[in-house]
């Protein structure tokens, strides 16, 4: 969702663009970026319903983030705080929970425990 | 100088280091320390709440000095952070409590931002993202028996919704202050009158005062440009010489690049790197030219002082597929897909047509507009 939410930004500020310059070519961007902002939210929803093909499509999605944003600090050199953290922790993180857990949240957000945990 | 490139602490001001320094120093203690923490739920949600607690207690330092409230403000926060962290999760309020906690803070940011009491920073940003995550995570339901199924449905939606939304929000909120601050002016603008600085445009640091000398080499660059571009004033003399221009076809203000490499002499008038033209129904009409060095990175050579300060974009997006401008990169560092993010060399603008600004100063947007309904 949160990925969502920053795709979404992403959108807008093509659209805003598009408009300005009354542009064909960044409306399609516009729509693009529009429709990948969606992507997060499809794999969420089909996660919690059990999709199996969830995974994979979720597992793409942050490999594809994943490798443009390592692109972006390694290669153009853009190694920011913000563009680190978001663009290759973020999608490192989800691509770890992806591929290693099964689709719940509880381990990482776990529900009240009487007794006490420690977890790692 | 300022890096030609980012690196990892770039663009974070010298009062909000001890915040990120906090934060890391937080998340290695409990780390160190989780054996002796053995009450306290170490998943996801801990370790962030962890990394704001320790950001929030290290800007407490970073604000002491100057801003007493705020930093106590910073330090009663931070110390909520770790002890809700500490504190078992088995009681009713605590979800309900961290969730008001984590929103205040995000709500208090963005208040405090759109006011112009605080520029958005990496640290400020990070720490809103950890933040976001946070409420997503204690958003989530739990403990709900397999009979309240409906229920649970209904929280994941209104969680997940509400996630989505928050995270546009502040991002959007962050951007719009991001791009009317002056957060990398480095006291710059006030001495270039004309001149303002954001996020997306970084200021070369020039001297307060203009000497005669200055004065009489800022005319003389604005004469021989003039000269020496008049002939572009036909756009399709321009597309001849080899210019393009840098965004898709539409109309606005648009710069039309010079295509070819770079000539060895950044400030020769007679082939600007750019030609800026704005699209009336008549047709283009020539605004001025932008000149700009061949490497980046390389400050710009001075002509009139406080006159003539050289700038760089820190945030362009361009498309790869057509090599146009396809935006600027959002708060959270993004481009639109296919696109690179890119740091410009230094830039000039002089503008022949009587900008209200001046020759060197910003374009007047609102007589720009004018000129394109004209």
């Amino acid at each position: 969702m949160l990925q969502s939410g920053a795709c979404c930004l992403v959108a807008l500020g093509v659209f805003v663009l598009a408009l300005a310059g009354r542009s064909a070519e960044l409306g399609i961007l516009a729509a693009v970026s529009g429709a990948l902002a969606l992507v997060p939210v499809v794999v969420a929803v089909a996660l919690a319903a059990g999709r199996g093909w969830a995974r994979g499509l979720g597992i793409i999605y942050e490999l594809l983030l994943l490798v443009s944003g390592v692109a972006d600090v390694l290669v153009l050199r853009n190694a920011d705080l913000v563009a680190t953290v978001v663009n290759v922790i973020l999608p490192g993180a989800l691509l770890w929970l992806l591929l290693r857990r099964a689709p719940t949240m509880s381990a990482w957000s776990s529900a009240a425990s009487p007794g006490g945990s420690t977890r790692s | 100088m300022a890096p030609a490139t980012s690196t990892l602490f770039a663009g974070i001001p010298l009062d909000h280091l001890p915040g990120l320094a906090g934060g890391v120093a937080a998340l290695l203690l409990v780390r160190l320390r989780r054996k002796s923490l053995r009450a306290t739920t170490l998943d996801a949600l801990g370790w962030l709440l962890v990394f704001t607690g320790g950001v929030h207690i290290g800007l407490t330092f970073g604000h002491a000095s100057d801003q007493r409230l705020l930093s106590l403000l910073f330090l009663a926060n931070g110390v909520a952070y770790m002890a809700l962290f500490l504190l078992p999760r088995d009681h009713w309020w605590w979800r309900p409590a961290t969730g008001l906690l984590l929103f205040g803070t995000i709500l208090a940011y963005v208040i405090y931002g759109a006011t112009g009491r605080e520029e958005p920073d990496p640290v400020g940003v990070v720490d809103k993202m950890d933040e976001l995550v946070a409420l997503g995570l204690v958003m989530l339901p739990h403990g709900l028996s397999p009979r309240e199924a409906r229920r649970r449905r209904v929280r994941w939606v209104i969680g997940s919704g509400a996630s989505l939304v928050l995270t546009f929000l502040t991002g959007a909120s962050i951007w719009a202050e991001d791009l009317a601050g002056s957060g990398h002016s480095h006291g710059v603008a006030t001495c270039a009158p004309n001149h303002h600085a954001s996020a997306v445009t970084v200021l070369r640091p020039v001297p307060c005062t203009v000497t005669p000398a200055q004065q009489a080499a800022a005319n003389r660059l604005v004469a021989e440009t003039r000269a020496a571009i008049a002939p572009y004033a036909d756009v399709r003399v321009a597309v001849a010489a080899g210019y393009r221009p840098a965004t898709p076809d539409g109309d606005g203000v648009v710069h039309y690049t010079l295509l070819r490499a770079a000539p060895s002499r950044p400030l020769d008038p007679h082939h600007p790197a750019a030609l800026v033209y704005v699209l009336t129904r008549h047709g283009p009409v020539l605004l001025g030219a932008m000149y700009q060095m061949a490497i980046q990175g390389q400050t710009g050579p001075d002509v009139g002082g406080a006159l003539t300060p050289w700038h760089y974009h820190t945030n362009i997006c361009i498309s790869v597929p057509g090599l146009f401008l396809s935006g600027m990169s959002t708060p959270f560092g993004q481009c639109p897909p296919a696109s690179l993010r890119i740091t410009t060399s230094d830039q000039l603008h002089v503008w022949t047509a009587p900008n209200p600004n001046g020759p060197f100063g910003d374009l007047d947007q609102a007589w720009a507009r004018r000129l394109e309904r004209a």
